[in-house]
């Protein structure tokens, strides 16, 4: 499903931000872009997992 | 005159917002993803520009400001395109007649609100001349703390979630749905 791709695409963005943030950023700054990089993947994740397995709706 | 009324009734036609979300909310809310899903590209083609190309960040302003970088710079683009997302978000909301869907779209409309007020805080700022705290750039209150390029990755996300969440379950609702959809966007079995 295109949100499967689109969430794929979020994580390895989340996970390239992470790596060039630890290498670029001041510790307070990498800290808080963590934090926030960290969340987004998390909601991605979360997305995928509702739609995928949690609560899935019967086609009328 | 019973006649006559029940003739000016037939007559006249549903009003704009409600055919938008009855018979046209499926084509509004493909447009309206257009929109999101563009604007998406624009921040992940940034964050592919500075975190793959090692672009210096004021450089990195995605595809459009490669041709306008007036353009990004302009916290006037940023904040009207807030607008459009709530605006969207609000109009399109009727439409999600159910209990989940609803739930999710509004979810997703109150964090848009949210990132349409950290927007208006710096369209102020770059209308007054004078940014928050002397910074040396317009700055939200958030970004005090988080710079500007992740944590509007993390708005943009966190608005998108909830409605994706909302319209997968406006596309596939829920069997226990008690109210039935008005519009043509559910997927037939």
């Amino acid at each position: 499903m295109a949100i499967t791709g689109f969430v794929t695409l979020l994580l390895i963005i989340v996970a390239l931000g992470w790596a060039w943030t630890a290498r670029h950023q001041p510790p307070a700054l990498r800290t808080a872009s963590h934090v926030v990089l960290t969340m987004a993947a998390l909601a991605g994740v979360f997305a995928v997992a509702k739609i995928w397995r949690g609560d899935r709706p019967r086609i009328r | 005159m019973h006649t006559a009324t029940a003739a000016t009734y037939r007559a006249t036609p549903p009003a704009f917002l409600e055919r938008l979300n009855t018979d046209y909310h499926e084509l509004a809310l493909r447009a309206f993803m257009v929109i999101v899903l563009g604007h998406w590209v624009e921040h992940l083609l940034q964050g592919l520009q500075i975190y793959v190309l090692g672009w210096p960040v004021p450089e990195a302003r995605g595809a459009l400001g490669l041709v306008f970088p007036w353009l990004i710079k302009s916290e006037s683009l940023h904040y009207g395109y807030a607008v459009v997302m709530l605006i969207g978000l609000w109009t399109l909301r009727s439409g999600f007649t159910g209990r989940v869907d609803r739930f999710w779209w509004m979810t997703a409309f109150w964090i848009q609100f949210f990132h349409h007020i950290e927007h208006g805080i710096l369209q102020t700022q770059a209308i007054l001349g004078h940014n928050l705290l002397g910074r040396p750039v317009p700055t939200s209150l958030v970004q005090l703390w988080v710079p500007r390029v992740e944590l509007h990755l993390f708005y943009n996300t966190i608005v998108f979630i909830p409605m994706v969440i909302a319209m997968y379950y406006h596309l596939f609702p829920p069997a226990d749905e008690k109210i039935a959809p008005r519009c043509s966007c559910a997927v037939e079995a």
